[in-house]
């Protein structure tokens, strides 16, 4: 009987574990999916950036909007630093294999019940605090509470920001040099564009150059034409995700634009020369393949979660680099690679 | 935080059994992973002809089968890479050509539309995990930007080699030849070797000059319109390895197809720079 039972409920979890996480919240009593005594947000678990910012306006906090549609936190509290929200694809929670039990992150499971919660963690990340849980929050400003926010001052520049700026703008003067990197492959899982950048300086926070790459349009043709409503996934690469800038930082290795031994990353790489850290305090690790830059993830040092972004494509979320490297070939690409860790 | 994941305590157990009972011939039957016996007598018959073969993972992308990993047979020829993994591009000539040889019985169950119909899936995008004695759904990763044919210089040089193809340019073997090569950098290609079909063969010194002519055509403009895409992360190129099939069809018209993921190396005297890596995946 015993037997039976215990198999029921084997194949019980296994039957479950294809219920669409909505679906499973639900039964479950956990989330909220609509607006109640309680005081739940009323948001969905997959809730989008524009909804969970309304909410969060709703709770006092204050956001503006950029050119390109990117949402930045403004604190009105001491701290006085706007915090860029990227939008993150979750991407659930699945089975890791045949006994049916369920992931407990190394899949790429967002590891919160909402996307809501994930960003509240981020902004905690940066020291920012708020009452409440399970999707219902208050926002508590340093002024009220006496915290303050955990990210370090880089003088007159923003936590987590190593460029120079001026009325909150990159300092850019293009170089006039253009190239492309042609993502149209046959056997490949991403968008199938053509991105054409031009070359940019732009300045670090000490007023040196940094090389860099902005996409002014993209092709889904070589031969067709060229369009300038750039997804904004297109945007920036791995390591300009991790630095909250909407560039790419390559080596481009194109004779055409320079003698190749001249790494056109290297400006990037020597900024970030200056904020090396530990593993633990580190909000960047930069990953390498002998002497070339292969890859840059955003962290929290408060949580130890990881953004990452390949190419032009979505960003994804890790609860840990455990996890980031439990993610596909991530453990082959990454894990025994040289890693630095950097603080801004 | 709390993850995703649900632990499953005697509560929760007792909801899910209340719930099995109630609705396990409604929603929740309709969700795991049912295959008709079709499939799985093709599996049966899978696992007891191939010994060593241990586990298949087949990726779906978009409900097609688009490659399988086949676990478990040593490879000893592997220079670099997984030995005792394999992956066959379902959607790659050389792969679909080497899967057919050597599990000719995994070839034609991922081409058998019964495996996608019988598969009640929340996903379009999934891994299926097979072994002898279960099945389950994993999460499809995306990966990385692997190298391989520039799409529309590939459709260059395929009509080129039709326009210059003369009827004394017999293969002496089957009309097929696989390639294994190393791509720089910038795209060139480096070391190569013959995975299948012999180097004196009239047609390998044909592909071999066409394509040298189609470099020095375009040598202008090989950032742009060279053949081949390198390994690219984050934009920035590696060292990685192609391999490329070409077939001269009855027709006297050229297939070429090439694929760059997941390959390994077998070229034997190829050096790595440890500076300047081959990256694989």
């Amino acid at each position: 009987m015993r037997r039976e039972l215990k198999l029921a409920f084997d194949e019980l979890e296994k039957e479950l574990l294809v219920i669409p996480p909505d679906d499973l919240f639900r039964f479950m009593g956990g989330f909220s999916t609509g607006s109640s005594s309680s005081g739940s947000s009323g948001l969905s678990a997959n809730a989008s950036i524009d909804e969970v910012v309304d909410y969060l306006k709703d709770t006092g906090m204050s956001f503006t909007q950029d050119s390109s549609g990117n949402y930045y936190f403004n604190p009105t509290d001491s701290s006085g630093t706007s915090i860029r929200l990227d939008e993150v694809v979750v991407t659930g929670f699945y089975s890791t294999g045949s006994s049916g039990s369920w992931d407990t992150g190394g899949t790429g499971a967002s590891g919160f019940n909402s996307n809501l919660d994930m960003y509240i963690a981020y902004l905690g990340g940066y020291g920012h605090q708020f009452s409440g849980g399970n999707g219902s929050y208050t926002y508590i400003p340093s002024g009220s509470s006496g915290g303050t926010p955990t990210s370090p001052s880089t003088g007159g520049s923003q936590p987590g920001d190593p460029f120079k700026r001026e009325n909150g703008q990159l300092v850019i003067t293009p170089t006039d040099k253009t190239t492309d990197r042609d993502y149209i492959y046959v056997d490949d899982p991403f968008d199938d564009v053509i991105l054409n950048f031009e070359e940019v300086n732009i300045k670090d926070k000490n007023g040196n150059d940094v090389l860099a790459y902005r996409v002014v349009s993209y092709q889904t043709d070589a031969d067709g034409p060229k369009y300038t409503d750039i997804p904004d996934k297109y945007k920036r690469n791995c390591h300009g995700s991790a630095l909250g800038v909407d560039l790419w930082f390559i080596d481009i290795y194109d004779s055409n634009v320079r003698d190749v031994n001249i790494q056109e990353d290297q400006g990037f790489r020597t900024m970030m020369g200056g904020y090396t850290s530990n593993s633990s305090d580190s909000n960047v690790i930069s990953f390498y393949s002998g002497s070339l830059l292969t890859h840059s993830v955003k962290r929290d040092p408060a949580t130890g979660e990881i953004w990452s972004k390949t190419d032009h494509g979505e960003t994804k979320h890790y609860t840990s680099l455990d996890a980031f490297f439990a993610d596909g070939k991530n453990e082959t690409l990454y894990a025994q690679s040289m890693r630095k860790y950097y603080k801004l | 935080m709390r993850n995703y994941s649900v632990k499953l305590n005697m509560y929760s157990k007792l909801i899910y059994c209340v719930l099995f009972i109630f609705l396990s011939d409604t929603a929740l039957a309709q969700r795991h992973v049912a295959l008709n016996k079709y499939v799985k007598d093709s599996l049966t018959e899978i696992f007891a002809n191939y010994n060593d073969v241990k586990r298949m993972q087949i990726v779906v992308r978009n409900d097609l089968a688009e490659a399988v990993y086949v676990d478990g047979p040593i490879d000893n020829d592997v220079l670099k890479g997984s030995k005792n993994n394999t992956y066959f591009s379902l959607k790659y000539l050389g792969d679909l050509f080497f899967l057919k040889k050597q599990y000719p019985l995994i070839e034609k169950l991922t081409q058998n539309k019964e495996l996608m119909n019988s598969i009640d899936r929340q996903d379009r995008n999934f891994i299926l995990s097979v072994e002898a004695q279960s099945i389950s759904i994993k999460p499809l990763f995306d990966g990385s930007v692997f190298c391989g044919f520039r799409h529309s210089s590939q459709l260059k040089f395929q009509k080129k080699l039709n326009a210059n193809y003369k009827e004394t340019i017999v293969p002496s073997g089957d009309s097929i030849l696989i390639l294994q090569a190393i791509v720089n950098r910038d795209g060139s290609l480096g070391k190569k070797m013959l995975l299948h079909g012999d180097e004196d063969d009239k047609l390998y010194s044909y592909i071999c000059d066409n394509y040298q002519d189609y470099n020095q055509e375009n040598k202008a403009n090989l950032n742009t319109k060279g053949l081949f895409l390198p390994y690219l992360s984050g934009g920035t190129p590696f060292i990685s390895i192609i391999e490329i099939f070409v077939r001269l069809n009855p027709d006297r018209t050229f297939s070429v197809s090439g694929s760059g993921r997941e390959r390994k190396l077998r070229i034997k005297d190829y050096k790595e720079d440890p500076n300047d890596p081959l990256m694989l995946f």
